[in-house]
């Protein structure tokens, strides 16, 4: 006979692929064969993941059909069997599984809406935190500007857009119609957060977008001048417009704190 | 009835699951529930809606916590930064207790996320017992395990479920959370007398009562939560009651969630039988504050 451990590496088998060996160390009894008592565990496997995968990647599965997102979901659960104590996670390799490409954009559309999805998913549950106001902006002594330094709430995503995957996320969440994908001529930048408990998201233009990853990526505010200055054409705009996107996002509720 | 030395059980009445369907119904209204219980690994994150309205409901309700990812039974290592995670809840909620379930839940790093079923023999028996005290040890508490439903039952069994449950409760000296739907689901799928169940746990381990819906196939049973609870399952709680004394129970509901107010009248049946077992006044073990309620 079988101890625990191989009696559970056993089950799991059957539970994952089908295996039947399992079956002789299950009994039959009344009117329900032992196969038909394994396939209640092998079903609910699958079920389980997939109901998981549907509550991260909900406008995914509406786009790609229920048989096609039933599919997908049976591939990657063999794929990436869960290593996590928690579903919050089971669904994280799955922009990768569908192909995402961060860097080059080279993916097709579904991809890049799980990416998506995948934001909002890690916006709505990131860490809480005191959001800081124009108030505090307006204490700094003008001296201490260029050495500024922003810290941002942990629910600050962007990512860039290859497809008109917003245009359809959205139109997707107010059951209107949904425009066929379509490759972008160049790439947007998409701007993620959590606000008053709810997940927010718009796009932002390129010197928004240059602006605010500097500023992510740790830059001060002079740095982050410099960064902008390679967006727009006038010099003179740039501490100006510097100033009127960290207003934005102080409004926003997307700043923690204000470090000088 | 088993006998035991009489356990210092507490009482907090009758509760429901926290579930996202109610937090704004629950934090606005503030309904006559005694208590809540949560799924531990839903608060197993760093912040957003769900620890929002974890501590809104925390601070007019007492929670209990119940986790699925325990693996009390599993065959690989306790999960270290799990119980670490399970920690840091139980110090942000302070609840009464805290439970999981009699089960494994994966194996070789691989969590299936389902309560699988153990074998009813003494290598089990050895192996939970082990895992339970490094638990408790580590959480400087006790812990309640429930019986989970099952659809199958191994060759390899030496004995009855219940039997497997006391050996387990007296040697590591842990407590229960008694699913009455799981003993009925179970007790329909293998064919066994409920009451013998009942009639077999030790009554002061018993901390905890669970009450929900199934799917009936006719000729088996499936624990899906998603129905009101059944007529013979509020029966079996009756005797429950009787066999156990007070116990602090409640409604759970995971899927298709209905008006709170039907949550809410399942609540009332369940303070109704139990009134009819015990009569109208509070037990002697209660020390819920909602005096209003019972």
């Amino acid at each position: 006979m079988p101890g625990l451990k191989e009696l559970q590496n056993a089950f799991k088998r059957n539970v994952v692929n089908g295996d039947e060996a399992f079956g002789k160390y299950i009994n039959s009894t009344g009117a329900v064969s032992s196969d038909v008592r394994l396939a209640i565990y092998g079903n609910a496997y699958f079920s389980r993941l997939e109901e998981a995968l549907e509550s991260d990647y909900g406008i995914l599965k509406q786009l790609l059909g229920d048989d096609v997102f039933s599919e997908v979901c049976v591939a990657y659960t063999h794929k990436y069997p869960s290593r996590y104590y928690s579903l919050r996670w089971f669904g994280q390799d799955f922009p990768a599984f569908l192909g995402y490409q961060q860097a080059s954009g080279e993916h097709h559309w579904p991809a890049e809406m799980a990416q998506l999805e995948w934001h909002f998913v890690g916006a709505f549950d990131a860490a809480d935190s005191m959001v800081a106001t124009e108030a505090d902006a307006a204490a700094i002594a003008p001296e201490a500007w260029a050495a500024l330094k922003i810290k941002f709430h942990p629910s600050v995503r962007t990512m860039a857009i290859w497809w008109n995957t917003l245009t359809r996320w959205r139109t997707a969440k107010n059951t209107e119609t949904v425009p066929e994908p379509v490759r972008l001529l160049a790439p947007a930048q998409c701007l993620l957060w959590r606000h008053a408990l709810v997940t927010q998201y718009r796009s932002m233009e390129a010197d928004e977008a240059a602006a605010l990853q500097a500023a992510l990526a740790g830059a001060d505010f002079s740095e982050l001048c410099g960064a902008l200055a390679e967006e727009i054409q006038d010099p003179e705009m740039v501490p100006m417009k510097a100033a009127g996107f960290l207003k934005t996002w102080l409004a926003a509720g997307m700043v923690t704190e204000l470090q000088v | 009835m088993q006998t035991e030395t009489k356990t210092n059980k507490p009482f907090l009445g009758c509760g429901l699951g926290l579930r996202p369907e109610y937090y704004e119904t629950i934090v606005e209204t503030r309904p006559a529930v005694d208590w809540f219980e949560i799924i531990s690994e839903n608060y197993m994150v760093d912040g957003g809606k769900p620890l929002h309205f974890l501590d809104r409901v925390r601070e007019n309700y007492p929670i209990v916590m119940h986790g699925v990812s325990l693996s009390i039974g599993g065959t690989d290592p306790l999960d270290q930064a799990y119980l670490k995670r399970l920690k840091q809840l139980i110090d942000r909620v302070e609840p009464p207790w805290v439970s999981d379930h009699m089960c494994w839940t994966g194996q070789g790093g691989h969590n299936l996320h389902d309560l699988m079923p153990l074998p009813f023999n003494q290598e089990a028996i050895d192996h939970v017992v082990a895992r339970v005290q490094q638990v408790q040890d580590y959480l400087g508490r006790q812990i309640l395990l429930e019986n989970a439903s099952s659809y199958v039952s191994y060759v390899q069994s030496e004995m009855t479920e219940w039997e497997f449950h006391t050996e387990i409760m007296q040697r590591a000296d842990c407590l229960m959370l008694f699913d009455i739907n799981n003993i009925y689901v179970s007790a329909r799928n293998h064919g066994f007398d409920p009451l013998d169940y009942i009639k077999g746990i030790p009554a002061g381990r018993v901390w905890q009562f669970h009450l929900a819906g199934h799917s009936d196939y006719g000729d088996y049973v499936i624990d899906t939560h998603d129905h009101p609870v059944v007529q013979p399952v509020w029966e079996l709680y009756a005797e429950a009651l009787k066999y156990f004394g007070p116990v602090s129970a409640m409604i759970e509901r995971d899927d298709r969630f209905p008006p709170f107010e039907e949550l809410m009248a399942e609540l009332g049946e369940l303070r109704k039988i139990a009134r009819s077992v015990w009569g109208n006044d509070r037990p002697e073990n209660d020390n819920s504050k909602r005096q209003e309620t019972w």
